[in-house]
C-alpha cells in the first residue's frame, strides 16, 4: 500500500511537471510570435529600408555639395554655381517658382471632407510627391486649409514618379481605398504646377 | 492507476514530439525581423545625424564664402529659403502642446478614442498652419512639405521615424494667437469630445523660448524641373 502511494505521488509530481512545462512553452511561443506583431515589424522594416535609401542619397548629395563649396573657397565660380543650384532647388521645394515634370493628375467630382483631403495630402507626401497643387493652388511648406478653402470638383496635380504614384494611390488598401472616394487617376509625362500666389 | 499511466504516457509523447526546432519555427522569422528592424533604426539615426552635421558644415562654409565674397545677397536669399523649407533650426516664442493617450481607467467610450492617433496630429498640424504657426516640430521631428505622419498598425511614424507617446508639439508663432486657436472647442471638436469622454490628454502652454530643430530628412526632387532645365 505504501509503495503504491509513493508511486502515485511520484507519478503526480511528474505529471504536474509535464503539464506546467507544456503550458509555459505554449505561452512563450504565442508571446514571441504574435502574428500582428510580425506584420507590424515587416511593415516597419520595409519602411525603414526605403527611408534609409533616401537618407543615404541625401547624405551623398550633401557631401558632394560640401566638397564643391570647399573648392569654392578657392574658386569663386564653383562657389557661385553651387549656391545658384541650391537656391533654385530650394525655390522649387518652397513653391516659389513654376515647376514642370511627370506625375499624375487626380480628379474628384464629388465633395471631399477636410479630413479626407488632409489624409490624401499626407499620403502623397509619404509616397514621394515633389510638388502638389489643388485646384490650381500650389501647396507650400506651411500650407493649411479650412473646410471651405477648396470645393468640388477637385483637380490635384502631383509631380513625382508617375508609375509609383499611380500604383500607390490606386492599389487595394491604398489611400483612395482608405478614404473611400472615387477618383480618376491619370499618369502624365509632363505637367506644369504654378508658383504659389503668396 | 491505468488512467493516470495513460495520461502520463500521452504527455511524455507530447513532450517528445514538441522538439525545439519545430517550436522555434514561428519564433525565428520574428526574431530575425526584430533584429533587422533594430539595426535599420540605428542606421537611420546615424544617417540623420550625418545629414545634420553635413548641413551645419555647409552653412559654416557658406558663411565663410559670404565674408570672402561680394555676392552676399545670393547667400542671404539661400539662407532665407532654407528657413522657409525647414532646413534651419529656429528658436522663439510660441506654444507647446502635449498630446497623449488617456490614463483614465474609468473613462467612458471606446479604447480607440482614448488614444492619440496619427490622424489627430495631422489635423492639428493643418489647423496650426491656418492659425499663424511659423514652424512646427513633433517629438523633435520638423514638419516640412515632405513630412508625413502615419500609423502602421499600432506604431506612429513621423518623418518615417517611429515615435511613441507623449507627442510633444513645439509651435513657433504668436503665443496668444496660437493659444486662442487651441482653446477653440468648436474648431477642435473631436479632440475636446475625447478629452471629456475618454480622458485623452491634450494640454498646451505659452512658451517664451522654444526650439524647433532643422529637418534631418530628404526632399524628393528628381522629377521636378524649371523651364530652363527642360
Amino acid at each position: 500500500m505504501r509503495s503504491i502511494n509513493f508511486g502515485l505521488i511520484l507519478v503526480s509530481i511528474f505529471l504536474g511537471f509535464i503539464i506546467t512545462q507544456q503550458f509555459y512553452l505554449h505561452q512563450r511561443v504565442s508571446q514571441v510570435s504574435k502574428p500582428e506583431e510580425t506584420n507590424t515589424l515587416g511593415l516597419e522594416v520595409a519602411n525603414l529600408i526605403e527611408t534609409n535609401n533616401k537618407l543615404a542619397k541625401e547624405a551623398a548629395n550633401l557631401k558632394d555639395e560640401k566638397d564643391k563649396l570647399n573648392r569654392g573657397l578657392l574658386d569663386r565660380q564653383t562657389a557661385n554655381q553651387t549656391v545658384a543650384e541650391n537656391t533654385l532647388k530650394y525655390k522649387m521645394i518652397a513653391g516659389a517658382i513654376d515647376v514642370y515634370g511627370p506625375g499624375v493628375t487626380l480628379y474628384f467630382s464629388s465633395r471631399l471632407e477636410q479630413t479626407q483631403l488632409i489624409d490624401l495630402l499626407n499620403a502623397l507626401r509619404n509616397i514621394g510627391a515633389e510638388a502638389i497643387s489643388i485646384n490650381g493652388e500650389r501647396i507650400t511648406p506651411n500650407f493649411g486649409f479650412s473646410a471651405t478653402t477648396f470645393s468640388s470638383p477637385y483637380t490635384i496635380l502631383v509631380i513625382g514618379e508617375p508609375g509609383l504614384l499611380e500604383n500607390a494611390l490606386t492599389r487595394r488598401g491604398g489611400i483612395l481605398d482608405l478614404i473611400t472616394v472615387q477618383a480618376q487617376v491619370q499618369k502624365q509625362d509632363k505637367m506644369l504646377i504654378g508658383a504659389a500666389k503668396s | 492507476m491505468f488512467i493516470i499511466g495513460l495520461a502520463v504516457g500521452g504527455l511524455i509523447m507530447a513532450q517528445w514530439k514538441t522538439k525545439p526546432v519545430r517550436v522555434l519555427n514561428p519564433v525565428a522569422p520574428y526574431a530575425a525581423l526584430r533584429d533587422t528592424r533594430d539595426n535599420l533604426t540605428v542606421e537611420q539615426t546615424g544617417l540623420k545625424q550625418e545629414i545634420t552635421l553635413l548641413r551645419k558644415d555647409i552653412k559654416l562654409t557658406q558663411s565663410q564664402l559670404k565674408r570672402d565674397n561680394q555676392e552676399s545677397q545670393q547667400l542671404e536669399e539661400l539662407e532665407r529659403l532654407k528657413e522657409v523649407i525647414g532646413l534651419t533650426e529656429l528658436k522663439g516664442q510660441g506654444v507647446q502642446i502635449i498630446l497623449d493617450d488617456s490614463r483614465d481607467l474609468n473613462a467612458q467610450g471606446t479604447a480607440e478614442a482614448a488614444i492619440a492617433h496619427a490622424a489627430d496630429m495631422r489635423d492639428l498640424v493643418n489647423y496650426l498652419w491656418t492659425r499663424g504657426a511659423k514652424a512646427i516640430s513633433i517629438n523633435n521631428e520638423r514638419i516640412t512639405s515632405s513630412s508625413s505622419i502615419d500609423c502602421i498598425i499600432n506604431t506612429v511614424m513621423i518623418n518615417n521615424t517611429k515615435h511613441t507617446t507623449p507627442f510633444v508639439f513645439n509651435v513657433l508663432g504668436d503665443p496668444r494667437q496660437l493659444q486662442e486657436a487651441l482653446q477653440d472647442k468648436n474648431a477642435l471638436i473631436n479632440i475636446y469630445n475625447r478629452v471629456r469622454r475618454e480622458g485623452l490628454v491634450f494640454n498646451f502652454s505659452r512658451q517664451k523660448d522654444l526650439t524647433v530643430p532643422a529637418y534631418a530628412g530628404s526632399f524628393p526632387t528628381d522629377n521636378m524641373k524649371v523651364r530652363g532645365q527642360l
